[in-house]
């Protein structure tokens, strides 16, 4: 478990590199920043005032180098927007979206595994048609378009929740529904076959056989496959969410770091990018971390290799 | 189902209607309205009987502020925040007039200095008292090299400020400095000496001597400022607690406005104008703004473009009156010429090219091109309103007098490079005076080229231009900049084509609040009424 | 984007799968046919038709069948077109991610190792970003282009591709008739062709299948941002924000492009679903 836990470590600290290198690539190739960065009325030679105070100039080794440097003494840079250190205003984006996520993770574990449980032992009744139908449909919608009908809907129309920004708790109820959409339906479709599946296996005729109750049965074998796939899956989802979260939070003006960032880009403010890919990469890869511990706990049967 | 309790502060403090309806009253029984705009001297009402400001503003804008610091900022949107907190030497009233402000008066002593009178009884959020030692500081700070101000170079000509007396600067410049009040009127905003001594980071936190005071901002989520103790000379605010909020989509800020989250939105989309007119409790304010929209012609690149009748021939070409009809559905009004209304240099007497196709061919045959030429119309996307359906509209609008365009639409930065580097053939474009005469006039002026400038050579315009800005007597500046205009209509380097509309909605129940042309929000004596 | 965690249960659905290549083939062919089964053309303006209904609500007319978008352009055709966006992106994204994807991971499986430590270490790299949020950081930073838009996500899926490749392939590697053919001297890229290369497909393509809804999900996700292809081309995605500053007016501009991404992506979940059971 150590050598596994050290292996995974230095894994990350690969990662962080390169995307670190990918984030500056990006921001360069894609042309001059100056001209993002300050207003058409601005004159010449304030441009060129500008472009070096913010190291502009340099050659883009160079850039990258100091920045190593720096982000090796855990200052990512200053925002050339905001003039605050990046990494500050990341981590106070972060609590918003992590929020989201968690709400999210929480609604679909609350929800889709006990339908999923559900399901799978009334596989075939018209119950089971039904909610598949609707599963199915879940996992087949636009997150963007969801959230678009949804304030039309119950912002708009219906005057009951509020359309956008995050003043009170009640400001999550739409963004998570929207996220939460996709990832229930796919948990609870998830479960549902796992459900099945253990159903049809061997052991489980011979438990019936012996006279153990069904119950039992189903509870401890089907509720542990189960676990294992929403886990799995659920880690995977991960990118999805920080990917969804992205179009969410512009859809509903969540103060996040997906917003954040996509401003961030638009505006090619390079180290705020920089430092929301950072500290997100960082975030997935620790979140894989725990979801490759916990899949080791759970099914010992899993022999962990180099490509899990 | 009307939902009570919108008026509810960041920390979901709740108002409701039955406050509001007292409050109400105990102002109208004062009856004391002060008007904040023009130049009547402004009168403080004795305290004691001054009413108490009520209720909580929210205000969306599509955008944030870009940072605390006033002197960095440089978005409409972040300036009308600072605006809030810190005050200038001189503002604007909605017409645009230079009003006095932090600044009681100010003249000409000699073609090297200007006296200004500064204000009394001004005192900071943290209680320093305004004073001359204040503006010299700020001067000082704005200028200095090692801070990322973009328009530090407004103020190149100032040499250094001398502080005569508490109440009275004088700025000593390099040769005539006819615009200072104009820049001041616009950039430079004071700042404590809590701030210029760098014992506080304007970056965290605003200390300023405006009529509200910095509570806190969380980026891209809010910004909250509260009335200032300290009544402000203009008129004490009105509203005790202001909220700004950032939301990037037009129909969420919509949304918002109707559900009464927020009172007052920007910027509207015109597409959306009927449906606020419909709703009820909203009013939507259409303003012309200062900004021309144009297409600029490439003389340097395209050598047709050298000869003034090809130009004339593309203005007669260019059929802008259908154009704000269909594309820009009516949200625009016509410029006659290279300044609008509110521009100094404005002539009424100009009549905007007529739409006459046959005379631009006649215009291109006696140029020397009756077969007609081939050119590329380039074009922003999003960043204008409608600009690539501008742009494909007049390029077809060219295409049947005989100069064949064809349209190429380019991301932001592409795009300005290329106008910096003069090599578009011709570009749509959109031309912002703030300070309303040099900022526009540079880009015809071929000695200085300003960063639209693309080859246009008037002699005569050269000399108005770099003349102008040393008069110092306004009025013969402005006969200067009419004379420009002419010129500049008559040899149309330019297309020329509308001001936009500016569109912002509010509840109806915001009152005392005018919009500027500029596109800036001063709040003005706004208040819940 | 999800991997298969564990085969399905035998179930016989084989409509689902005629179901889903029936959705997708019928796109396809809307999007091959739409120059010629379009009534307008998708940039066609008509101001003064701004924001008409569809045919069946008051005020509309079967001329604009789906309604008119605020420039006066029909609904319908501009779905059609859009319709072709969403499938060129969904099938060579998938087709270039898959390809790439394939051949790297049977290379890594056949050929083992230094090959194999590079690609494998590629692979966990690129494990680790999370992908939709990368397709987004880059097209904002690029600029729009389709063509951009297909290599960015086939560069960001590959890798689910290349770890089955992979792992099947190394499974397959010592199987009889692998060794047999080796035993009897056919040449290395023979053996791959012929025998090692059919048989780890069906797997790649229950992949590519899932993959695909993922793909134009996220097609749709970057057009809606503004981040996909170049107007005056339509994009589902963007009709869909395009429509939003009147969405209450005119909800027909929302709802009609959501829909078709919603029917396209169901096609395709179908269709994977499908090729699931079948096995």
């Amino acid at each position: 478990m150590g050598r596994f836990l050290v292996q995974r470590l230095v894994h990350l600290v690969w990662v962080l590199l390169a995307v670190s290198i990918f984030v500056f690539l990006l921001i360069h190739l894609s042309g001059d920043p100056i001209h993002l960065l300050t207003p058409l009325d601005a004159k010449p030679e304030d441009v060129e005032r500008v472009r070096r105070l913010y190291g502009l100039d340099q050659p883009i080794p160079v850039q990258y180098l100091r920045f190593l440097r720096n982000a090796l003494r855990g200052d990512l840079g200053e925002s050339f927007r905001y003039q605050r250190p990046a990494f500050e205003l990341v981590m106070q984006r972060l609590p918003a979206t992590a929020l989201l996520a968690l709400v999210t993770l929480g609604l679909t574990i609350v929800v889709g595994i006990p339908v999923g449980l559900w399901l799978g032992a009334r596989a075939g009744h018209a119950a089971d048609w039904v909610i598949s139908l609707v599963t199915f449909v879940f996992i087949s919608l636009p997150s963007f378009w969801l959230g678009v009908l949804l304030i039309l809907l119950f912002a708009d129309r219906l005057r009951v929740l509020p359309a956008s920004g995050f003043e009170s708790p009640v400001y999550l109820v739409l963004p998570c529904l929207t996220l939460s959409v996709y990832t229930t339906g796919l948990i609870t479709r998830l479960v549902r076959a796992d459900v099945l599946e253990v159903l049809r296996q061997d052991f489980i005729r011979t438990a019936r056989a012996k006279g153990v109750g069904e119950r039992m049965v189903l509870a401890r074998h089907a509720l542990r496959n189960a676990l294992i796939s929403t886990v799995t899956v659920l880690g995977l989802q991960l990118g999805n969410l920080l990917g969804g979260s992205v179009v969410v939070e512009s859809v509903f003006a969540w103060p996040g770091v997906g917003w954040l960032m996509l401003q961030g880009i638009q505006t090619r403010d390079l180290p705020l990018v920089r430092a929301v890919v950072l500290v997100v990469g960082s975030v997935f890869v620790l979140i894989n971390l725990v979801v490759d511990v916990l899949y080791l706990y759970l099914d010992p049967r899993i022999r962990y290799d180099h490509t899990r | 189902m009307k939902r009570q309790g919108h008026d509810r502060d960041a920390n979901g403090y709740r108002y409701t209607r039955r406050d509001l309806l007292q409050r109400t009253a105990a102002l109208a029984a004062t009856g004391v309205v002060l008007d904040r705009w023009g130049a009547r001297a402004l009168v403080l009402a004795a305290p004691g009987d001054r009413p108490q400001p009520v209720g909580n503003l929210l205000i969306v804008q599509g955008v944030d502020a870009e940072s605390l610091d006033p002197h960095v900022t440089t978005s409409g949107a972040s300036k009308g925040m600072m605006w809030a907190i810190y005050d200038k030497l001189m503002e604007r009233s909605p017409e645009m007039k230079i009003i006095p402000w932090l600044a009681t008066s100010w003249r000409v002593l000699n073609d090297t200095t200007w006296e200004l009178k500064l204000r009394d009884n001004v005192f900071f959020h943290n209680g320093e008292k305004f004073g001359a030692e204040h503006v010299r500081d700020t001067i000082a700070r704005f200028k200095h090299p090692g801070l990322r101000n973009v328009y530090a170079g407004q103020l190149r000509p100032v040499r250094d400020v001398e502080v005569v007396n508490p109440l009275t600067v004088r700025v000593h410049t390099e040769g005539p400095f006819a615009l200072l009040a104009e820049v001041l009127s616009i950039y430079c905003e004071i700042l404590p000496k809590a701030i210029t001594g760098g014992e506080v980071d304007p970056t965290r936190r605003a200390i300023g001597t405006g009529p509200y005071r910095f509570v806190e901002w969380n980026p891209g989520s809010r910004m909250v400022l509260d009335f200032a103790e300290r009544p402000h000379f203009s008129g004490q605010p009105k509203v005790r607690r202001l909220v700004w909020r950032p939301v990037p989509e037009a129909a969420t800020r919509l949304v918002e406005l109707k559900t009464g989250a927020a009172h007052l939105i920007t910027p509207v989309d015109p597409i959306q104008i009927p449906e606020l007119e419909a709703t009820k409790n909203v009013d939507v304010i259409a303003f012309r703004q200062l900004s021309s929209q144009i297409v600029v012609l490439n003389s340097l690149k395209v050598r047709q473009f050298q000869d003034a009748r090809v130009r004339q021939a593309l203005n007669h070409a260019t059929d802008v009156d259908t154009l704000i009809r269909t594309v820009m559905r009516g949200a625009a009004y016509r410029l006659n010429s290279a300044f609008g209304p509110g521009i100094p240099g404005h002539d009424e007497g100009l009549r905007p090219y007529a739409y006459e196709p046959d005379r631009a061919r006649q215009l291109l045959s006696e140029a020397g091109f009756r077969d007609g030429f081939d050119v590329t119309l380039f074009s922003p996307e999003g960043r204008y309103l409608n600009d690539r359906l501008a742009s494909e509209a007049i390029a077809a609008m060219w295409t049947r007098v005989g100069v064949r365009t064809r349209v190429q639409v380019m991301d932001w930065s592409p795009f300005v490079q290329g106008v910096l580097g003069k090599t578009h053939d011709a570009f749509f474009f959109q031309q912002v005076g703030v300070l309303l005469d040099a900022t526009v006039s540079i880009n015809f002026d071929s000695d200085r080229k300003g960063a639209a400038w693309q080859g246009y050579h008037n002699e005569e315009a050269n000399r108005l231009i770099q003349d102008a800005i040393k008069t110092l007597d306004a009025t013969r500046r402005n006969d200067m900049y009419k004379r420009l205009n002419q010129i500049v209509y008559r040899e149309s380097p330019w297309v020329f084509l509308w001001n936009q509309q500016g569109v912002y909605a509010k509840q109806k129940r915001v009152k005392g609040w005018t919009p500027h042309v500029d596109g800036i929000i001063r709040l003005g004596d706004i208040n819940l009424g | 984007m999800i991997t298969p965690a564990r085969p399905r249960p035998r179930r016989r659905r084989p409509g689902q799968f005629h179901a889903g290549l029936g959705i997708v083939c019928g796109v396809l062919l809307i999007a091959v046919l739409a120059p010629h089964l379009s009534p307008h053309g998708y940039a066609d303006q008509d101001l003064l038709r701004s924001l008409q209904p569809p045919a069946w609500v008051k005020g509309g007319d079967w001329v604009y069948p789906l309604g008119t978008d605020r420039l006066g352009r029909d609904l319908l055709s501009r779905l059609m077109h859009g319709a072709r966006v969403s499938i060129a992106v969904a099938l060579l994204s998938v087709g270039l991610g898959g390809g790439l994807g394939t051949v790297l991971g049977l290379s890594a499986g056949y050929f083992g190792r230094w090959l194999d430590r590079i690609i494998s270490r590629l692979i966990d790299v690129q494990l680790s970003f999370p992908p939709v949020f990368i397709a987004i950081a880059v097209m904002a930073a690029l600029g729009q282009s389709l063509i951009k838009l297909i290599v960015v996500l086939a560069l960001v899926t590959w890798v689910q591709y290349a770890r089955i490749a992979r792992a099947n392939t190394m499974s397959m590697r010592e199987r009889e008739f692998v060794l047999a053919a080796r035993a009897l001297g056919a040449d290395e890229s023979r053996v791959l062709l012929r025998h090692v290369l059919p048989s780890i497909l069906p797997p790649l393509l229950v992949v590519a299948a899932i993959n695909m809804s993922s793909v134009i999900l996220a097609e749709a996700a970057l057009s809606f941002l503004g981040l996909g292809i170049q107007p005056p081309t339509p994009a589902w995605g963007s009709m869909v924000s395009e429509g939003r500053s009147v969405q209450s007016l005119a909800w027909w501009n929302t709802v009609f492009p959501g829909m078709a991404i919603a029917i396209l992506v169901i096609g395709a979940n179908l269709l994977g679903d499908g090729l699931q059971r079948e096995r």
